[in-house]
């Protein structure tokens, strides 16, 4: 595999522990992890590859993960989101889908599984 | 006709007309003697104005001598009646006076009919005729009769027994009557003795006009006497008018007592009887005619009220002076009303309880209102005691969640790098220290949450137990009733108040009798029962307890019960423990749970003495 198959994720979660943690499964899994401590922070950065997917905390501080996911929609193109939550609610659920999601985990969900879904998502994205 | 005639003519028929109204009064009211009294004057003063008219008109010595006699008799009568008037009318004189008077007027009727032609005169020699207003009138000649100082002496007993008791009158106060019928009797009867006196004495040739004097007294206590009628009808009306006045207010009052549903009803403690309304009957349950005593009431009262209700008649009667109640009655076809009865006590001068007079009102549609408000305050109380915990382990969740999330991407990682032919260690060992110090962040939240439940304000002061477990019982009580649980509470009355904060310590007991129930939902419906028990352990502390009849705590989860997330119950979120035991150490207490021995669990925790108690 050379260089332009690597796929590249966006991180957005405002624990930096759980940044930190995501980060070093998505490297151990061959997927290369950009974290943002918040959506703002995420929007300013300007110099980023594109980004095959993004993978985005609910409860942030400032703007929450389904604004930015809004937000991005209506802005028009952009990589496929999924959602990770410490909340799983069925109100919050529906919301994230609503806004445009691929995929929806909590934060107990198995690591495997957020890994296939992010795997999923950027192929499809390349496809296209 | 000649004026003569006219005028007394006038003066007779003027009296006789008085003495018919008077005396028909007097027929209407027989026991009004002043009015035939009044009336027997004047019918005097007419006879004797006739006998005068007559002897002015006589034309013999002999029709003016018997003329003249019988105008004795009319005296006679007049001076009689006049005493009798005077006597009730004033309501003075001295009765040897008045009887000295009557008697001597009658004494002199003997030498008038015994003695020579009249009282006046032995005998009459002949008629001299002089004019008077243009007309000639009779004048006698004759021999004086000297027996005429009896009836002389008579009228001066009379004006001297008048003018005595007028004197008694104006001092008592009556000095309008005393002025007006004492004063003109004393002066008309004067003039006319003096004038008599001239006459028969033969001082003087005149013919005898007092009939003129007399009808002007007879008007004056005609003028009197009917201004007391007047008085008295005009009293009459306001009477009536009151009575009619009092009778509107009995009415409107009766309307109020019927509008506010209220029976009414009078004690009397001496005889221990009691009058009630019909009303009050039909509130109690008994019949219109049955004879009601306090034994009668108090066996209608619901037994758990009758000793308070009792007391609370004694503190009133022993002085308090009024008492309002609240009891159930049972009624005699089984119903069950509820009752708020209000009475005041009436004292005599010696300050004995004499009566109670009282109102009571069926007040069942509040007190069932009351009922439902306090259940849906349990409800409420619930909810609340759900929402609690539930914004907690919501909290919780969070805050927990983080560090267990990265917990366990760390340890996914670590996995995946392991399987790599050269593990990268200083990697693993990243993850390592970084897993390490996410499990004390999971661990600092739960103290961060005790810590937070201690920092909150714990606004304490003492407490009684008794009224601490009063309120929870009040709450949980519909609750209870509905799951079959019986709830005992056994707190000494003379227990030391607590140092605590009501609504934390509320929420402790709330939380273990409601575990309590939880626990006695597997039990048969009799062996449903949760005691709550206060006692005194040591000087400094109190310990309180909550038992129940379940099956207890498995011994290997004994030493786990308040372990945070800890639950036995399929959507039990296992903080209801940590968070009272954290309550309860906040207030310096201890909280440890145990299993009885004949079954069940028991969970005991202290609370400290408030210092002021301890301090005695």
């Amino acid at each position: 595999m050379s260089k332009t198959t690597l796929i590249y994720v966006a991180v957005v979660d405002d624990d930096e522990h759980l940044c930190r943690s995501l980060g070093r499964l998505l490297r151990a899994g061959g997927i290369q992890p950009i974290t943002y401590a918040s959506a703002e922070a995420f929007l300013a950065d300007t110099k980023h590859p594109q980004f095959d997917c993004l993978l985005l905390d609910i409860q942030l501080d400032g703007m929450s993960g389904i604004e930015l996911a809004r937000r991005l929609t209506a802005e028009g193109c952009h990589p496929p989101i999924i959602f990770i939550t410490a909340h799983d609610n069925p109100d919050i659920r529906a919301e994230a889908e609503a806004a445009g999601c691929t995929a929806y985990f909590r934060k107990s969900d198995s690591g495997a599984e957020v890994l296939d879904a992010i795997r999923r998502a950027g192929g499809l994205n390349r496809t296209i | 006709m000649s004026w003569v005639t006219i005028i007394w003519s006038t003066i007779a028929s003027a009296c006789i007309t008085l003495a018919g109204i008077y005396l028909l009064v007097w027929c209407r009211n027989r026991t009004a003697w002043v009015n035939l009294l009044f009336s027997l004057t004047a019918v005097a003063a007419a006879g004797f104005a006739f006998s005068e008219l007559s002897m002015m008109l006589a034309e013999t010595p002999g029709q003016f001598g018997t003329a003249l006699r019988w105008g004795q008799v009319s005296i006679w009568l007049w001076t009689v009646s006049l005493v009798g008037f005077v006597w009730l009318y004033l309501k003075a004189g001295r009765p040897w006076l008045a009887w000295a008077t009557c008697g001597l007027r009658t004494f002199a009727l003997l030498p008038n009919f015994l003695v020579g032609q009249n009282l006046n005169y032995r005998e009459i020699t002949a008629l001299r005729h002089i004019p008077l207003l243009g007309e000639s009138v009779a004048v006698a000649e004759g021999v004086p009769n000297p027996w005429m100082v009896l009836g002389q002496l008579s009228l001066v007993l009379l004006v001297i027994f008048v003018g005595d008791a007028s004197v008694t009158a104006w001092r008592r106060g009556d000095r309008r009557k005393a002025l007006m019928v004492g004063g003109s009797v004393v002066l008309l009867v004067l003039v006319g003795l003096v004038e008599s006196m001239l006459i028969f004495w033969g001082k003087v040739q005149a013919p005898l006009t007092v009939s003129p004097f007399y009808l002007c007294l007879v008007l004056v206590m005609a003028y009197e006497l009917g201004r007391d009628v007047l008085l008295a009808s005009q009293l009459v009306g306001e009477l009536q008018a009151s009575e009619a006045g009092l009778r509107e207010n009995e009415e409107r009052m009766s309307l109020a007592v019927d509008a506010a549903n209220f029976g009414i009803w009078i004690r009397d403690l001496a005889r221990n009887e009691i009058w009630a309304s019909d009303k009050w009957r039909k509130l109690f349950g008994f019949a219109p005619s049955e004879r009601l005593d306090l034994g009668a009431i108090l066996q209608r009262l619901h037994p758990d009220d009758r000793e308070g209700f009792r007391q609370t008649v004694g503190a009133a009667v022993a002085g308090e002076g009024r008492y309002e109640a609240e009891f159930r009655v049972m009624l005699p076809n089984g119903g069950i009303r509820w009752i708020t009865s209000h009475g005041r006590v009436e004292f005599d001068a010696t300050g004995q309880p004499v009566r109670i007079r009282g109102a009571s009102r069926d007040v069942t549609a509040d007190k069932q209102a009351e009922l439902e408000t306090q259940l849906l305050r349990q409800q409420v109380a619930h909810v609340g005691r759900v929402t609690m915990m539930g914004q907690l382990a919501t909290a919780l969740a969070h805050e927990i969640n983080q560090p267990l999330g990265a917990i366990l991407r760390n340890a996914e990682a670590a996995e995946l790098f392991m399987q790599e032919a050269s593990p990268d260690l200083d990697e693993i060992r990243a993850i390592i220290a970084d897993i390490r110090e996410d499990d004390q962040r999971a661990g600092s939240v739960i103290d961060r949450m005790r810590g937070l439940l201690k920092r909150q304000n714990l606004s304490t002061r003492p407490i009684h137990v008794g009224e601490l477990v009063g309120d929870v019982r009040a709450l949980v009580r519909v609750d209870a009733a509905a799951r079959h649980v019986k709830l005992d509470v056994g707190v000494p009355g003379d227990l030391p108040p607590v140092r605590g904060d009501r609504v934390h310590l509320q929420q402790v007991l709330l939380n273990l009798i409601l575990n309590g129930m939880d626990a006695l939902s597997g039990a048969s419906l009799e062996d449903r029962r949760i005691s709550v028990t206060a006692l005194l352990d040591g000087a400094q502390t109190v310990e309180i307890a909550v038992s129940d009849t379940g099956t207890g705590i498995p011994d290997d989860k004994l030493a786990h019960v308040f372990d945070p997330f800890f639950t036995t119950k399929p959507d039990g979120m296992g903080m209801g423990l940590p968070i009272s035991r954290t309550i309860i150490e906040a207030h310096g207490g201890r909280f440890w749970a145990e299993n009885n021995k004949s079954g069940g669990a028991t969970f005991r925790f202290t609370l400290p003495i408030a210092e002021e108690a301890a301090a005695k």
